[in-house]
């Protein structure tokens, strides 16, 4: 059994807005929270790069894991100012993580090759803290 | 799928832990002495160090683009004469996935934000390249999140890894 392993939990609470209590409820479309949770069993070994608690992003885009090995889970914390796109395929930036978002995901067996994050252009640079497991 | 505003609030835990082993030991009270055997126990991970976490909200578009854009399952009622044991009875069990890759949502609006939840039996992979390439997974149980940048609500596959699946999802422009 692997003695490492990341514990999650996502919770997401759809609403709408009531004009007349001036105050937003549970969205009358779906009715309810929505949450799940989620064991990862990663590698008791990893690559010296599978974390960091600091990193400055810029706007060209940054192989966070440098060990060429195959991921299988990421999480990404947007400390500071600007946003962060991340690319799980080495080149297209789909997914934003705004200031102080943490974005937690299993991936499908991804080279760390492809796992990049970058800033939106120009000279803006974020940083970030992650974990990019085996 | 029409209101005045919508919002969604959302959170997210993320706690690495390592498994360590506790080593048996005894303490010596007074009057007896009182011993612990060998067993594990979880602490937060020695390279992380700590756990992670947000709680913040996104403000979409208070017209949806239709009907499909969530799923999620509903009770249509939960009955049994002894309360710890009520089962619940669901209606809709979120979307039916089989190993075939289906299209969640066939606007070519722009997505904002999206939630997942894998809610049925097997692990479920999902595409935002309408297909191309399945790079995000979950396991049974698990729900994602994400705020989305230049991508179509079109291009949202979902597909089961085996056998079939239900999927839970929200797709807010």
């Amino acid at each position: 059994m692997p003695n490492k392993k990341i514990v999650t939990k996502v919770m997401v609470h759809p609403t709408e807005y009531i004009t007349a209590q001036a105050h937003y409820y549970n969205d009358s479309d779906i009715g309810k929270r929505l949450s799940g949770k989620n064991t990862v069993d990663i590698a008791d070994t990893q690559h010296s790069s599978f974390f960091s608690s600091n990193k400055e992003i810029t706007a060209t885009g940054a192989v966070l894991n440098t060990g060429g090995v195959t991921i299988i889970y990421i999480m990404i914390k947007n400390k500071t100012g600007n946003d962060a796109f991340l690319a799980l395929d080495g080149s297209n930036y789909k997914t934003k993580i705004s200031k102080n978002d943490v974005f937690s995901t299993e991936v499908n067996s991804v080279s760390s090759a492809n796992i990049k994050v970058k800033t939106g252009t120009g000279t803006a640079t974020t940083n970030i803290e992650y974990i990019v497991a085996q | 799928m029409s209101a005045v505003a919508r919002r969604i609030q959302y959170n997210t835990q993320v706690i690495p832990y390592n498994l360590n082993s506790v080593t048996p030991t005894s303490i010596v009270f007074e009057e007896f002495t009182k011993s612990y055997g060998a067993t594990t126990e979880n602490v937060i991970d020695s390279d992380v160090k700590k756990s992670y976490g947000c709680s913040s909200f996104i403000d979409i578009t208070a017209n949806q683009v239709d009907d499909k854009w969530y799923n999620v399952s509903k009770n249509w009622d939960n009955a049994h004469e002894t309360w710890n044991l009520i089962t619940d009875k669901k209606w809709e069990l979120g979307e039916g996935l089989t190993t075939s890759g289906e299209q969640l949502n066939t606007s070519s609006a722009a997505l904002v934000f999206a939630y997942f939840k894998n809610a049925g039996s097997n692990a479920i992979l999902l595409s935002n390249d309408s297909g191309s390439n399945y790079l995000f997974k979950l396991s049974v149980g698990n729900a994602l999140c994400f705020k989305a940048d230049s991508i179509a609500v079109n291009t949202i596959y979902a597909k089961s890894a085996s056998g079939t699946s239900s999927l839970e999802y929200v797709l807010g422009i």
